[in-house]
């Protein structure tokens, strides 16, 4: 028997647990075949996290991922904060999509036309939830629906809230509409396989971006923190806006958080991010205005006792041709900037430093298909049919030829976490 | 010839003997054999003044392990610990399978993951059949479920 037979037969299964755990996820994917110990091992719940934290530490992990919103093959893109490929990666083909959320904890939520799937951006598997988007029940009624995605704060669990309005007339043609709330749930332990009622009702949602009857959309403005949903809504018909929030370890929705006293008005461009964990509301002054800076507050503590911390972010006179968006925060801590517009091929990565106030920009130019002017922002649910300020419409939909590119910031963990059961 | 050079450096603290499966002995300082769990645990079930067998381990991996050992408890910098650390996993696999039994043998953590997580990064890079035919593990999968598996996670196999 040669010397390395011995030593493999030797090899108890709890060292190679420990050794598999630091194996980024692609390797993983690829040794589920090596034999039933390993596969099961890969699927353990204990494992997933312990594969999780240890790829905390490793070197070279993905930070930034874009997906090319208007090809007909829709693919995800995976780079580090050079923005060079990562190989380790791939490039994900993703399922035809209308509307896509956030990254959560590795994972992302995406609105077809005809249905609503999860994909896991490390493992690469993609799940089509079953029966997202019931068959339109009844010309007399009305009916639309949004989606939020999120997750708790452990990242075990994952949820897929589905509001539904429907709006019934009676004969006399009086409307009334009635709102529901289903919950889809994924997660290490007990994966549900079917949508659940819950008894929890929104306060006023969906109101900033109600969708047309009919229709069935992600709140493209959602960000989850910390274990809790928030979206920007109308709190009310002055156009004042305030903050839903939706508790999803719970299956509740917190009281409405009001936005900073010295926050952005109605008219001016804000949206939500999530940054360092915590929840920030952007104000990016609108075109007429100031470019050269950027507002941002941050909700930060815990429970009934957060508070608003404004931050100023200053715009290097070499951004002002055009709007430097923020994107999120890398895992050192700086937020990725990028710009509005920009043309195939010249795009660099800009990191702010909110400690030292400083920016750094990247020397190398991130590659993009050639020869295509470019936008990219959050605010984009590319359908076309909702923009956060009217007066972009026309962007988009005389946007022949144009690409329009979702840019995304995650913090490098992998999430192994297989989406079905039986997987 | 790795006893002698451990225990002439003190004589005021105390030395553990520890005795390799093929009988050689090996004297390290207590601070430093403590850190593993198993020699502990034997120490303090009344072995520490006597020699203290350690049945599973051969003595050129004991030689390496105690290398180890009095590295770790000789208060060197993290830095210059670092690169010895990564000079002291730099060895080829059969010394590597030995140290990472005896390390998990002897219950020595911070090895114990330095020495997984080197067999991490010697493998990650590899396929399935060659994991199974370097360690000698069975493909116990049918031919079916494996075309499945690998179907399933083609992107994985580019």
């Amino acid at each position: 028997m040669s010397k390395r037979i011995k030593a493999s037969i030797l090899i108890p299964g709890d060292i190679w647990f420990d050794v598999l755990a630091r194996l980024p996820a692609k390797s993983l994917m690829r040794f589920k075949c090596v034999c039933k110990l390993w596969g099961s091992f890969i699927k353990d719940p204990f494992f997933i996290q312990l594969h999780r934290s240890h790829s905390k530490s490793r070197h070279g992990n993905t930070v930034i991922s874009y997906t090319d919103l208007c090809s007909s093959t829709q693919y995800f893109y995976f780079a580090n904060t050079e923005g060079n490929p990562d190989p380790c990666k791939g490039t994900l083909s993703m399922p035809e999509y209308r509307c896509i959320s956030e990254i959560v904890n590795g994972l992302i939520c995406l609105i077809g036309p005809h249905n609503v799937s999860i994909c896991n951006l490390s493992t690469h598997e993609i799940m089509t939830l079953p029966d997202a988007i019931p068959e339109r029940e009844n010309f007399s009624r009305e009916c639309h629906a949004c989606f939020l995605f999120g997750s708790d704060s452990l990242a075990q669990i994952f949820k897929v809230l589905r509001v539904r309005t429907v709006v019934t007339r009676n004969r006399y043609g009086y409307k009334s509409s009635r709102k529901t709330c289903d919950i889809f749930r994924l997660g290490v332990t007990s994966s549900r396989t079917s949508w659940k009622r819950i008894k929890a009702h929104p306060h006023r949602f969906p109101s900033r971006m109600r969708p047309a009857s009919g229709e069935y959309r992600l709140h493209a403005d959602s960000v989850c923190a910390n274990g809790v949903i928030y979206w920007l809504q109308h709190a009310n018909w002055q156009g004042q806006f305030d903050i839903g929030a939706f508790d999803v370890s719970e299956e509740k929705f917190l009281s409405a958080i009001p936005v900073p006293e010295d926050g952005p008005s109605s008219h001016d461009v804000e949206y939500l991010l999530q940054i360092g964990g915590n929840l920030a509301l952007v104000n990016q002054q609108p075109r007429s205005q100031s470019r050269s800076k950027i507002e941002m507050w941050l909700l930060e503590g815990y429970g009934q006792n957060k508070l608003w911390t404004k931050k100023e972010i200053l715009l290097q006179q070499n951004h002002l041709w055009s709007r430097m968006l923020p994107i999120g925060n890398i895992h050192t801590g700086e937020i990725l900037f990028i710009p509005e517009h920009f043309f195939s091929n010249s795009l660099k990565l800009t990191y702010y430093d909110q400690k030292t106030e400083s920016y750094r920009e990247n020397e190398k130019t991130v590659s993009t298909k050639e020869g295509i002017f470019s936008i990219i922002t959050k605010q984009y649910c590319p359908n076309g049919a909702y923009f956060l300020k009217e007066e972009w419409t026309p962007y988009y939909q005389t946007g022949k030829g144009m690409k329009l590119i979702r840019f995304f910031t995650t913090d490098g963990l992998e999430n192994i976490l297989p989406l079905r059961k039986d997987n | 010839m790795a006893s002698s050079e451990s225990t002439t450096t003190s004589t005021t603290t105390k030395v553990l003997r520890l005795k390799s499966s093929d009988n050689e002995i090996f004297g390290v300082e207590e601070k430093a054999a403590l850190q593993s769990e198993t020699i502990k645990s034997l120490a303090e079930d009344g072995y520490s003044e006597d020699v203290i067998p350690l049945f599973n381990v051969e003595k050129k991996t004991l030689a390496k392990i105690v290398e180890w050992l009095n590295k770790h408890a000789s208060g060197s910098s993290k830095e210059e610990l670092k690169r010895w650390d990564a000079d002291f996993v730099d060895v080829d696999k059969d010394v590597l399978y030995d140290l990472l039994l005896a390390s998990n043998y002897l219950n020595i953590e911070v090895l114990l993951h330095q020495l997984a997580q080197k067999v991490a990064d010697m493998i990650k890079g590899k396929k399935p059949e060659e994991i199974r035919q370097l360690f000698g593990i069975k493909n116990d999968f049918t031919p079916e479920e494996e075309a499945e598996i690998r179907r399933e996670n083609a992107w994985a196999f580019e």
